[in-house]
C-alpha cells in the first residue's frame, strides 16, 4: 500500500525523472546504471529534504542541483574514483547499438572536444532547457562563469560543426 | 559590467544555437519502473504522535464547532416571538461568537493538516 505522501511523491518523480536522468547520463558518460543509481539517491534526498525547498528555484533545478551534488560526492569516493579512471575512458557517451546519423555522430564527436564542464554547460542549456541563472544554481557557480563557459563552448563547437549548419 | 557580446547573442550565434537545439535533443527518458524503484527506496512516511495529534485536534475543532452551532440555534429558538428564519440561526453572522467559532474550526483544520495541504499543492503547482 502505497500512502499519501509517497503517492504524491511519486508523481513529482514521474514529471522529473526523464531530466534528472538525463542529465546525471550525461555526467557519467554515458553509464546508465550509475546514473539511474544516483538519481534514485537524488530523489531519495529530495523527499527528505522537500520541505527545506522554499520555491526560489524551479523545482527541477532544485533537483538537478541536487543531482550534481550526488555525483560530485560520487566522484569523491576513492573507489569510485579508481573505477573512473579505467572504465570510463572505454564508455562511449551515446549508447552502444543506437543507429547514428552521421550528424549525430559529428555532434558527439564534437562535444568530445570539450571538456566536462563546457559539455555540463551545453547540455544544461540545450538539453534541459535552463537558463544561465538557473545552470549557476545547479553546478553553484558565479553566474559570469556560466556566462563564459557557455560562449566560449559555442566558439569551440561551432567550427567543428560548420559542414552540418548551413547558416555558418 | 558584462561584456556586451555575452548579453545578445550574434545573428550568427543566435542561428547556430537553433540549429544546435534542433540537432542536439534527445527523447526523454522511458520510465520503465525508475518511479516504482524510487518509491520503494524511500523512507516509510512518518506516522507518530503528530498524527494522533492531529486526529485529536479535528476531532475537537469539529465537536467545539458543533456545539457553538447548536448553541446559536437553541438561543435563536428560545427568543420567544422570533421565527427561526428570520433569527439567521443559520447564519454564523447571527452571532459573533459563533463566527469565532466557525473560524477557529477553519483555522484549526488547516493548521492541522497544513503539512498534506503544502505537498498537495506543491504536487499540483510543479
Amino acid at each position: 500500500m502505497v500512502s499519501d505522501d509517497h503517492a504524491a511523491f511519486g508523481e513529482l518523480v514521474n514529471r522529473h525523472q526523464s531530466s534528472v536522468r538525463h542529465f546525471l547520463r550525461h555526467l557519467t558518460s554515458g553509464d546508465h546504471a550509475l546514473a539511474d543509481d544516483l538519481a534514485q539517491e537524488t530523489f531519495v534526498q529530495a523527499y527528505r529534504g522537500l520541505t527545506r525547498f522554499r520555491g526560489a528555484s524551479a523545482f527541477v533545478t532544485w533537483l538537478l542541483g541536487i543531482a550534481h551534488n550526488q555525483w560530485r560526492n560520487h566522484r569523491r569516493r576513492p573507489a569510485a574514483s579508481a573505477v573512473e579512471a579505467t572504465d570510463l575512458d572505454r564508455l562511449d557517451p551515446v549508447p552502444a547499438g543506437s543507429h547514428l546519423s552521421d550528424l549525430k555522430q559529428d555532434l558527439s564527436a564534437a562535444l568530445q572536444q570539450l571538456d566536462a564542464e563546457e559539455r555540463t554547460v551545453l547540455h544544461l542549456h540545450y538539453q534541459e532547457g535552463l537558463s544561465q541563472s538557473e545552470i549557476a544554481t545547479v553546478l553553484d557557480w558565479p553566474l559570469g562563469t556560466v556566462k563564459t563557459t557557455l560562449t566560449r563552448s559555442r566558439e569551440k563547437l561551432r567550427p567543428l560543426l560548420a559542414s552540418w549548419n548551413p547558416q555558418t | 559590467m558584462e561584456p556586451a557580446d555575452l548579453k545578445s547573442p550574434s545573428p550568427d550565434e543566435a542561428s547556430f544555437e537553433a540549429w544546435y537545439r534542433a540537432h542536439a535533443a534527445r527523447p526523454p527518458v522511458p520510465n520503465q519502473g525508475f518511479t516504482v524503484r524510487v518509491l520503494a527506496a524511500l523512507p516509510p512516511p512518518r506516522k507518530h504522535a503528530s498524527s494522533q495529534r492531529g486526529r485529536f485536534c479535528l476531532a475537537g475543532a469539529l465537536l467545539g464547532g458543533a456545539i457553538a452551532w447548536a448553541g446559536g440555534l437553541l438561543e435563536a429558538l428560545g427568543r420567544p416571538g422570533i421565527e427561526l428564519e428570520q433569527a439567521g440561526a443559520w447564519s454564523p453572522a447571527a452571532s459573533p461568537g459563533l463566527g469565532l467559532a466557525l473560524g477557529l474550526v477553519v483555522v484549526s483544520l488547516l493548521y492541522v493538516h497544513r503539512d498534506l495541504l503544502r505537498r498537495r499543492i506543491r504536487v499540483s503547482f510543479f
